[in-house]
């Protein structure tokens, strides 16, 4: 058992199989060694444990000759129920997947909001996003309608 | 666990704005920490501290205000601190430096080894807590091709190399020159630090690097650094040794030596170098301790062998075995030994008084098979049985059992001396048989069968030593007979064996028709006063001459001659039947005299002495006159029965009947075989051979042009030698002359315009 | 406490390996848009240094290029961006409403067709990880296939400066994007294409006898031809015949590189070594005469000679076996002193056997090479018995693979005589290569 402790100091106890899904804890218990100390971090322990088992990408490995290369955007339904929050909580989740080195919930967030992405206008973006348009208009514009020329509809 | 010093120096991170001064002032600490008093261990608060510090650097977006420069526009932070980390290595190494440069030897290694363990660990650390910046910035710099950007770790290793390792080597290969004299020294006896050595060793294959794929192994800087050295040093200590050695040791001890090092160095590598050492090291061994002094070893062989140094005889086969032309010298010389072995074996036999004419068949085979045998066990025991000794062992075992002072310039004698031996183990009254070893007993007969070149003079001698057995029904038994068969089918094939397993047919064909027979005669005729039995046999198969002679069949015996003659000619009508009087054999019983006896004779000896019933006393031509027996054989048969006293010869050509007879025996055996026989016997063979020969040389000519047509003389000679050469070695006169004979009976034909070209006529 | 969940309340404030992350899940086009929001998501497309995002998005829909066998020149590096950019402005151009006036939007199309082509050679070769493994599907030409599938971009006739491109991928696609509507214009096709392969004018010294253009690239508006005559003869093959050894693979995903029947190995890098399957057309030498010199059916070399109903077009399948030789065990013809274009793929020549229906066997040899274009292209002699009218004519072929090394589509010329006499017949063939455990001699057959 391992306990965590939130930002927020609400502690938590919890396998440590399940809690190395976070590269980052997992390499700390290796690192530091077996404590009783609480590890001062957020959780996922939701996530983690519905995850338990999966197998964890390679350490280290020069991962760019992905062999899976193939990137779909499709999350399974228990992910997606998962992810399925306010923006706000969504970004929260991917900076701590991101920190923690959890590479599957990390790409769960990333996929969700590419999918708000797909087939948007630029102001549908800014609008979903709560972007400010900062361009200045003349001189920008024509710059902005070439560079994207070749995105363009026939 | 920890201190509480390692966790107040890392419990205040800097915030997350904190600029590159700020954030490394901060995390030089912690790497310093890591790279130099990490055995005093970390608490999970600093650990995480450290990480999220390099974390906030890598994740600043300062995107907002332009004016930051932490990145600009979308490119990934990092560089900067990658930079930091690079120079703090550079800098970390200096004071070691200046410790190594005081270190020699053991102490160097020692010092090198604890700061490696030091700092791969640190190291190790340090990758993880910068797995931020390996995840991303490291990971695109390498994917935008830039391959002397490494993982963290890889960059302390390569950091290592660069400003640590080189510089150290530069001094006269400094580390690899101490490991070099520490293994040196365990060579010489003492006892080493191994652990170290390998720590040390392995270092330099963790510093080799494949900039394209950083993980992958790569033994550049242990190959160079340490591998080649390493090979020569072993190259100059081991050509040192060996002739210090061999200056004033003997070759069995040297042996002894290079086994033993041999084996050390394969140990070595187990216990500390790389695998992919092991073929060079040992290929380089083997040059200095074996190829270098394998002139001596091949001259040292025969002593070796003489006096079956066994165990020194087993060494030196493995220590050449290991170099690919060491074996084949002493195959030559050990098939010359084993030569030499039979040879003398047999000279010794002739010498001690025998002559080559009278020699004991079983003596002389048991003298071949002695040589065989001690060589055969040394070639299975000493040489492991390799193929190459074996082939040595059969090629001298051909050469003495064929030619030695034995047979002289003949090839037939050999042939007939075993097949004679063969003869004595299946005759009934054989010791062998009795003692159970006769199966063992033929197949040590077949071990010199294979290495007899004239196989045809062996069956010759074979078939007309097994029609006596079974005529004279003297066979030991006859699943031997039938073992012994299958023995030589097995070696030579059906063909080989065919007659002989005719001859048996026909041996079981007679028991049957002479049972019918005597049935047949037992429903017809009341008046069968003789025990009579018959054997038919076929004429090709049995080496067997009918009599040179006329005979005049008895008068006792005519009716049943003439009943058995009618009798088969109704039940085989168009077949002949010739009489071998000379081979026929008869029981008489006397009446002439007090105590009955019973007379075992050759059909001879009954003819001669059934005249007695009606007379007291013949001359030689009464006696010719009435049996017809050529002179020659029938003085013989006389001479023997006036031996055995039954006449008397008192007078020249004048036969009494010895009214006082007398035998211990009732059973009185006067069948013996007569001189002019035993003699004639071996010539009679001989000549079979050679018609044979002739025989069997123009059908393979005759084979041989049908397939091919035409051929060149030379080239025909060589084929038939090829193709005859399993039953006997053809002399090139005799096929010479079958190639004249095919000519004259033009089945062959000299092609037109060429003396030495024939062609097939079909 | 350090952690990492303040301030993360927007999209721009999470760090921009994160955005990228996010974008590289996304399509090209979503990349523009999303550009246009402001000035940071701008700076986040366009402003990185590297091609991360380009590289990523581009081997996501596409074949890593890196892996291809290119036969034409041979070091590249990939501007991703470029490429992907490419990609997706063809694949719009394709799918625009037909132009109305076709002398608009030529360039652009121009461009589109070429980066097709490009996306061809740059296929992923067929290359198997082991023995019983299906090889990884190449995206490019599954792309490529339904893009001009569904857009029907090719349907429409080409102006005179894009046949060559039109052409090459029509002959690439073989007919297969045909719909069952489309009879009329195949049979209008097929007449075209009669024309163009009987005329014994577009056979000369100057295109080396056979399908291609003066500087020696090959003349794929030839090769379009020369694959509709065989392709609508095969139409009318019985369909009780119809086994995978009586047809060719056809269309763009069996022009892929090595996806011809194995195995393979390092000198025979054209895949030369096996059983092939070859169909050979011909007109009768006398009609073949009349159309190109005679009056009849308003002729010259009028298309009206095709349309009467008696006119017949013989078709026959032969099988050929091939074995790679050295330049000098050749018999027949030397092949040319050639430069070699590509040294990683010098010529091979190889020698064999051709057997028809009839069973008489005949030799064959020829040689196999890069062409100055890049092109794959083939040269056999063969003695074809009683094909037209001696038993002994030496006949020459020339062909080129349609699509990549191996590509199971197979190759696609013309046979004429060694000789090149005037007058001497010419017609189309179509080779290919098939698994030998496929090769059943009872295929092989005449049909007219």
């Amino acid at each position: 058992m391992v306990t965590l402790v939130t930002s927020d100091n609400e502690k938590f106890n919890a396998e440590k199989e399940v809690v190395e899904r976070s590269v980052l804890i997992k390499n700390m218990l290796e690192d530091v060694g077996e404590s009783d100390q609480p590890i001062p971090l957020p959780m996922f322990l939701e996530y983690c444990e519905h995850h338990r088992g999966e197998p964890l990408p390679a350490p280290d490995a020069d991962t760019s000759q992905d062999d899976t290369r193939k990137r779909t955007t499709d999350i399974s339904e228990w992910d997606q129920k998962f992810i399925t929050v306010d923006q706000e909580m969504l970004f929260e989740i991917i900076l701590a997947a991101n920190y923690l080195d959890i590479k599957s919930l990390l790409d769960v967030g990333c996929k969700t909001v590419a999918n708000m992405i797909k087939g948007k206008t630029p102001e549908e973006i800014r609008k979903l996003f709560n972007i400010v348009n900062d361009f200045t208009p003349r001189r920008r514009c024509a710059q902005i309608k070439k560079e994207n020329e070749w995105a363009e509809d026939r | 666990m920890a201190s509480s010093s390692t966790s107040d120096a890392f419990i205040s991170a800097p915030p997350r704005t904190a600029d590159l001064e700020e954030t490394w002032a901060f995390l030089t600490k912690g790497v310093d920490h890591i790279m130099n008093k990490l055995d005093t261990g970390m608490d999970f608060p600093s650990y995480t501290n450290l990480y999220t510090t390099v974390y906030n650097y890598c994740t600043s977006t300062k995107m907002h205000g332009k004016t930051d420069s932490n990145r600009t526009g979308a490119n990934l932070v990092g560089a900067d601190l990658y930079v930091k980390l690079q120079d703090y290595f550079v800098e970390h190494f200096k004071s070691m430096k200046e410790k190594t440069a005081g270190l020699q030897d053991e102490e160097l290694l020692r010092y090198y080894a604890t700061e490696w363990d030091r700092y791969t660990t640190g190291a190790n650390f340090l990758n993880r807590l910068f797995t931020y910046l390996n995840r991303y910035w490291v990971k695109r710099e390498r994917d935008e091709g830039k391959k002397n950007v490494y993982q963290v770790y890889t960059l302390a290793l390569a950091q290592w190399k660069q400003h640590f390792f080189l510089p150290i080597q530069k001094e006269d290969t400094k580390l690899a020159s101490a490991l070099l004299r520490l293994i040196e020294r365990q060579r010489n006896g003492e006892v080493i630090d191994q652990g170290l050595v390998k720590k040390v060793v392995f270092s330099f294959v963790s510093l080799g690097l494949d900039n394209n794929d950083p993980i992958k192994e790569c033994l550049d800087v242990y190959k160079e650094h340490f591998e080649t050295p390493f090979i020569d040093a072993t190259e100059k200590y081991y050509k040192k040794e060996s002739d210090t050695f061999l200056a004033s040791n003997t070759v069995s001890e040297y042996l002894k030596k290079a086994e033993d090092r041999l084996r050390e160095e394969d140990d070595r590598i187990e216990r500390y170098l790389h695998t992919k050492t092991r073929k060079e090291l040992i290929s380089k061994c083997e040059d200095v301790l074996i190829r270098e002094h394998s002139e001596l070893m091949w001259e040292s062989f025969q002593k070796l062998l003489d006096f079956d140094q066994d165990e020194d005889l087993q060494r030196m086969y493995a220590l050449l075995s290991r170099i690919p032309e060491g074996l084949e010298p002493l195959r030559k010389r050990f098939e010359g030994h084993v030569k030499q072995a039979g040879l003398a074996s047999i000279s010794k036999l002739i010498g001690e008084g025998g002559n080559a004419d009278t020699i004991d068949p079983k003596v002389y085979v048991d003298a071949l098979l002695e040589v065989h045998k001690k060589n055969s066990e040394t070639v299975t025991r000493s040489f492991k049985s390799e193929a190459g000794f074996a082939a040595s062992l059969d090629k001298a075992c051909r050469e003495f059992v064929n030619r030695n002072t034995a047979t002289g310039s003949s090839s037939t004698k050999s042939p007939e001396l075993i097949a004679k031996h063969a003869d004595m183990l299946l005759r009934k009254n054989n010791k062998m048989a009795e003692e159970e070893d006769l199966e063992g007993a033929l197949n040590r007969v077949m071990v010199l069968f294979k290495y007899l070149e004239d196989k045809d003079v062996f069956q010759t001698f074979y078939t007309t030593k097994l029609s006596k057995r079974l005529i004279h029904g003297v066979s030991a038994s006859d699943e031997s007979e039938a073992s012994m068969i299958s023995k030589l089918k097995e070696a030579c094939g059906f063909e080989y064996t065919n007659k002989l397993q005719r001859m048996f047919t026909d041996m079981s064909l007679s028991k049957d028709l002479t049972d019918s027979f005597k049935e047949r005669m037992s429903q017809n005729h009341d008046d069968m006063d003789i025990t009579f039995s018959v054997m038919v046999l076929g004429t090709n198969f049995w080496p067997l001459n009918p009599p040179p002679h006329e005979f005049v069949i008895p008068a006792e015996i005519l009716t049943t001659y003439d009943r058995f003659q009618k009798y088969y000619q109704t039940k085989h009508s168009g077949r002949k039947l010739t009489w071998l009087w000379n081979y026929s054999k008869n029981e008489l019983r006397t009446n002439y005299l007090n105590q009955k006896y019973i007379l075992m004779t050759s059909s001879y000896q009954m003819a001669v002495l059934v005249l007695y019933n009606k007379n007291e006393t013949m001359s030689l031509d009464e006696i010719f006159a009435a049996t017809s027996i050529g002179k020659d054989i029938l003085t013989q048969v006389l001479a023997l029965l006036v031996k055995a006293k039954i006449l008397i010869n008192e007078e020249s050509e004048q036969y009494d009947l010895n009214p006082g007879f007398k035998s211990k025996k009732i059973r009185v055996n006067l069948n013996l075989p007569i001189k002019a026989e035993v003699k004639q016997e071996s010539n009679e063979v001989l000549k079979a051979v050679d018609e044979d020969r002739k025989y069997a040389i123009q059908a393979t000519i005759v084979r041989i042009m049908k397939a091919r047509k035409t051929m060149k003389n030379q080239a025909l000679i060589q084929e038939v030698i090829s193709q005859i050469s399993h039953r006997f070695a053809p002399r090139i006169p005799d096929i010479k002359k079958a190639i004249e004979t095919l000519l004259e009976k033009e089945y062959i034909e000299r092609v037109d315009g060429s003396k030495d070209t024939f062609a097939y006529v079909a | 406490m350090a952690n990492a969940s303040e301030e993360a309340n927007d999209l721009l404030s999470i760090p921009p390996e994160i955005i990228q992350h996010i974008l590289v899940f996304c399509l090209p086009k979503d990349l523009a848009a999303f550009s246009k929001a402001c000035r940071l998501t701008r700076e986040l497309i366009y402003g990185s240094e590297d091609q991360h995002i380009w590289r990523e998005i581009f081997l996501n829909l596409y074949d890593d290029p890196r892996k291809s066998l290119i036969t034409g020149e041979s070091s590249f590096s990939v501007n991703w961006k470029n490429e992907l950019q490419r990609r997706t402005e063809a694949e719009s151009v394709a799918r625009r409403a037909p132009d109305v006036e076709p002398h608009e939007h030529v360039s652009e199309r121009l461009r589109a067709l070429e980066t097709f082509i490009s996306a061809v050679q740059q296929a992923l070769p067929a290359a198997k990880a082991d023995e019983n493994a299906e090889p990884e599907p190449s995206l490019n030409l599954q792309w490529l296939d339904k893009l001009l599938k569904d857009s029907r971009m090719l349907s429409s006739a080409p102006l005179l400066t894009e046949i060559h491109l039109h052409s090459r991928l029509r002959a690439y696609i073989s007919l297969t994007h045909e719909l069952s509507t489309d009879e009329g214009r195949i049979t209008v096709r097929r007449i075209q294409s009669r024309c163009f392969v009987y005329d014994i004018r577009n056979y000369k010294a100057a295109n080396d006898w056979g399908a291609f253009m003066t500087d020696g690239s090959v003349n794929w508006q030839h090769i379009d031809h020369l694959a509709v005559v065989v392709l609508t003869n095969l139409r009318e093959l019985p369909v009780e015949r119809e086994t995978i050894a009586t047809k060719p693979p056809l269309g763009l995903l069996n022009t892929r590189p090595l996806s011809a029947p194995g195995p393979y190995f390092e000198s025979d890098w054209a895949g030369v070594e096996g059983t092939w399957r070859r169909y050979v057309c011909f007109m009768d030498y006398r009609d073949l005469f009349a159309f190109n010199f005679s009056p009849v059916a308003n002729g010259p070399r009028n298309p009206l000679f095709f349309h009467d109903s008696r006119f017949r077009e013989a078709t026959r399948l032969i099988e050929v076996k091939l074995h790679l030789v050295s330049k000098s065990e050749l018999v027949f013809h030397e092949p040319p002193r050639y430069g070699n274009v590509n040294p990683r793929y010098p010529m091979l020549c190889f020698s064999g056997t051709s057997c028809g229906a009839n069973g008489h066997e005949a030799k064959v040899e020829g040689h196999v090479r890069i062409g100055i274009d890049g092109s794959i292209r083939w040269t056999f002699y063969d003695l074809m018995q009683g094909s037209v009218h001696n038993n002994s004519t030496l006949w020459c072929s020339q062909g080129v693979q349609l699509g990549g090394i191996a590509s199971a589509a197979g190759i696609v010329g013309s046979w004429s005589t060694s000789v090149h006499d005037q007058g001497d017949p010419v017609g189309p063939f179509w080779l290919w290569k098939v698994s030998q455990i496929h090769a059943d001699p009872s295929d092989l057959m005449d049909f007219t």
